[in-house]
């Protein structure tokens, strides 16, 4: 009874702490939702609005209804050029990213069915946005052709006698391919772990480099009581960082929660035994803050770029997905992802659960153990 | 007028502080290079051996071909069909596949359709699959009457390789959070421990102790950025085409504004953990997802392209990604020197404001 009146105490000056500075506030529930907003929009592997050089030396009703028609996909905007030396310093003048060039008599040779070509340049920094612009590209040029080839009446399509195979495709759980979809339950895994592990990294070392940790030690109070009256404020506010980010989710980006709320609470309550633990582990080990810090940073950037957020773990080499195995966050985000997409039970994600309570069991209880209550 | 001497001073200071904490230190140079490694060898956009789940209820000639054309490709990866007839969508959530391929009964000679489920959770990945399957169902029945040869031609990177992309934009990332993230602590250090107040009363000036502060910080910032670009080009053969001094110009102007942003956090914060907090906010996920570093500036929503002209990487990426791979000189990449200039200066002056109120 005793032991928990101290523990409410503590919990009681943890929350103080937090809420009398405003900035913190403001970094804790401001920061989140922001970052929330801008990487839900922002984290997208479409390619729109490329800007297109369009080098026309055909300058004929053909040559027009071709760039017309990649004027009228959202995914280029034209930049009309007139001479060949400024078409080259469209892309080293990062002016455009593409230049079409269109040879002269192109169109009547097309019409004709002569061999005829088209060039495309592409700026080839960003590899991933050069291959989806090459084959938007390819696409377009494929559309104006079998549009002008069914124009013309003369030519007959030929007697098909083995029509080909066709492939029907249907896309299950996202039908419209919004990356927003896969991204922001994402997002808030990490913001959950960013959070949960820079403020336990802190706690302790905080007290430590103002002193008051020698104050803490020569108190009566025990070892459990201190840990317990650091890390339960620390876990509430998480939860409730996370019930902001669901709610934002829902309500800017439509995302609604296809499976159980419950089980998304009960999976994240685990998962932050793991990283208040990992905070904690640096905590009693570093000398300053600014060690804590760098310690979580470092960690952080490397389960969040293994995470899976921005390439999938299956892409990886694997030497590398079988340390990702070990990543506490990637499982955490497979959690989010298949919960708020899938609707997935908690049976689905039993292996998981395990993985997820096994390390929080495991890294909470050394953690704890290691520290020891004496300067 | 700053005197150079109390400048060295507390330059000086903090160059004791960087070497002392030597964690931190191994932290800042390993930090880069574990990257690196990263971003070489685990970052890969290409998906291979996609598990398939097949459902051939026609089991002729045709569809065992077609089958067949599926599983020789290194796309897919065929799963073994388990008893019992489970829904695609089940299937996906058991995350035992990421497509399914049904073949209907009279494939082969009442219709030629075949369904292909996709598990579109993640859409990027989706949209690969269904390149993957068209072209190979393509390629099983040719239909080519492309009637125009349309010739590619890429430039600065025909190979198109991921890593002339991410060694550029690592050295921007590790230069902003060094700068920013380490001066907003170290004065935010000096507020918290009342150390501040100690320097205050001595005769130093507010400049002095900024400058000195700040010197330290620049050269460890960008010795860093010449080891990513030492490793980037020994392991990943990335390329340098521009000139070298043009180069060391204006990361020394990304450097100042970083730091500059660094001060402004350290102006703001009262401690340390909310500089920390803040300078992470500020530095890591803006410049990873919004200075066109991983995500492409142009396929944003106006609002936030607008808002990525705030973001001081945009412009360093432009510059960097410009001397090395497009050879670009001053008069290319002059526009976003001026833009870096004038964010650096606008902060510089607002800290500087701040920092003197608090002084009186």
């Amino acid at each position: 009874m005793k032991s928990l009146k101290v523990i409410a105490t503590f919990i009681k000056k943890e929350f103080r702490q937090i809420i009398r500075s405003r900035e913190m506030l403001i970094v804790l529930f401001g920061m989140p939702a922001v970052q929330l907003l801008v990487m839900g929009f922002a984290v997208t592997n479409e390619v729109r609005n490329l800007r297109m050089g369009v080098l026309d030396y055909d300058r004929s009703a053909g040559s027009r209804a071709l760039i017309s028609s990649f004027e009228s996909s959202d995914r280029f905007l034209m930049v009309p050029v007139d001479t060949s030396d400024k078409a080259k310093a469209l892309i080293s003048s990062w002016k455009a990213q593409v230049v079409l060039v269109i040879p002269q008599g192109w169109a009547a040779d097309h019409q004709l069915g002569r061999p005829n070509s088209l060039q495309v340049v592409l700026d080839g920094i960003d590899g991933n946005t050069a291959a989806v612009a090459n084959a938007y590209v390819a696409g377009v040029v494929m559309d104006y052709h079998q549009r002008s080839m069914r124009g013309q009446k003369h030519r007959a399509p030929q007697p098909v006698n083995n029509p080909p195979p066709q492939l029907i495709t249907r896309m299950s759980f996202n039908p419209d391919l919004r990356s927003s979809m896969n991204t922001i339950p994402g997002i808030i895994a990490i913001l959950v772990t960013v959070t949960s592990m820079m403020l336990s990294a802190i706690s302790l070392v905080k007290e430590k480099e103002l002193g008051t940790l020698e104050q803490l030690m020569v108190t009566p109070v025990k070892k459990y009581q201190l840990m317990a009256g650091k890390l339960i404020p620390y876990l509430i506010i998480t939860l409730l960082q996370l019930q902001v980010a669901v709610l934002l989710a829902g309500v800017i980006f439509g995302l609604e929660l296809a499976g159980s709320y419950l089980i998304l609470m009960m999976f994240s309550v685990i998962y932050l035994f793991t990283t208040l633990g990992m905070g904690i582990l640096i905590s009693s080990r570093v000398a300053s803050q600014q060690q804590a810090m760098f310690f979580s940073w470092f960690i952080m950037v490397v389960i969040i770029l293994l995470s899976g957020f921005f390439v999938p773990v299956g892409n990886m080499p694997r030497a590398i997905q079988w340390i990702s195995y070990f990543n506490p966050l990637s499982h955490y985000m497979t959690v989010l992802r298949e919960i708020v997409i899938k609707g997935s039970g908690f049976l689905q994600l039993l292996r998981e659960f395990w993985i997820l309570a096994g390390s929080g069991l495991l890294i909470f209880g050394f953690s704890v153990a290691s520290f020891r209550k004496r300067v | 007028m700053p005197n150079l001497n109390r400048i060295r001073a507390i330059a000086e200071k903090e160059v004791f502080h960087i070497l002392r904490d030597s964690r931190t230190l191994a932290i800042i140079f390993i930090m880069p290079l574990l990257q690196l490694i990263i971003f070489g060898y685990a970052m890969n956009m290409e998906i291979r051996q996609v598990p398939l789940i097949v459902d051939d209820q026609a089991l002729n000639s045709d569809s065992r071909a077609l089958v067949e054309a599926f599983v020789q490709t290194d796309y897919f990866q065929l799963v073994p069909h388990r008893e019992g007839n489970l829904r695609p969508e089940d299937l996906f959530k058991e995350r035992l596949a990421q497509a399914t391929l049904s073949i209907p009964r009279d494939f082969g000679s009442q219709t030629q359709q075949l369904f292909l489920k996709i598990d579109a959770s993640d859409p990027n990945s989706a949209q690969m699959i269904q390149n993957y399957a068209t072209g190979i169902v393509n390629a099983y029945a040719p239909t080519a009457t492309g009637g125009i040869d349309l010739r590619a031609q890429i430039l600065y990177n025909p190979d198109l390789k991921s890593s002339y992309f991410f060694v550029p934009g690592l050295i921007a990332l590790i230069l902003v959070m060094i700068c920013a993230l380490l001066t907003s602590i170290s004065i935010s250090r000096e507020k918290e421990m009342g150390t501040m107040e100690q320097i205050l009363v001595s005769p130093v000036s507010a400049t002095e102790i900024l400058v000195g502060k700040v010197l330290p910080y620049i050269l460890l910032g960008l010795i860093d950025a010449l080891l990513i670009l030492g490793v980037g080009m020994l392991l990943f053969q990335v390329p340098f085409r521009g000139d070298f001094l043009v180069f060391l110009l204006f990361t020394f102007l990304y450097v100042l504004t970083s730091l500059c942003l660094g001060l402004l956090v350290s102006t703001v914060a009262k401690t340390q953990q909310a500089a920390m907090m803040m300078a992470l906010g500020l530095t890591l996920l803006p410049t990873l997802l919004l200075s066109g570093y991983m995500f492409p500036i142009s396929s944003m929503p106006p609002l936030l392209q607008k808002i990525t002209y705030i973001i001081p990487a945009r412009y360093y990426l432009q510059i960097i990604r410009g001397i090395m791979l497009k050879g670009n000189s001053i008069q290319h990449l002059y526009q976003a020197g001026l833009s870096l200039m004038l964010m650096s200066g606008f902060m510089l002056m607002v800290a500087a404001r701040r920092f003197k109120l608090r002084l009186s």
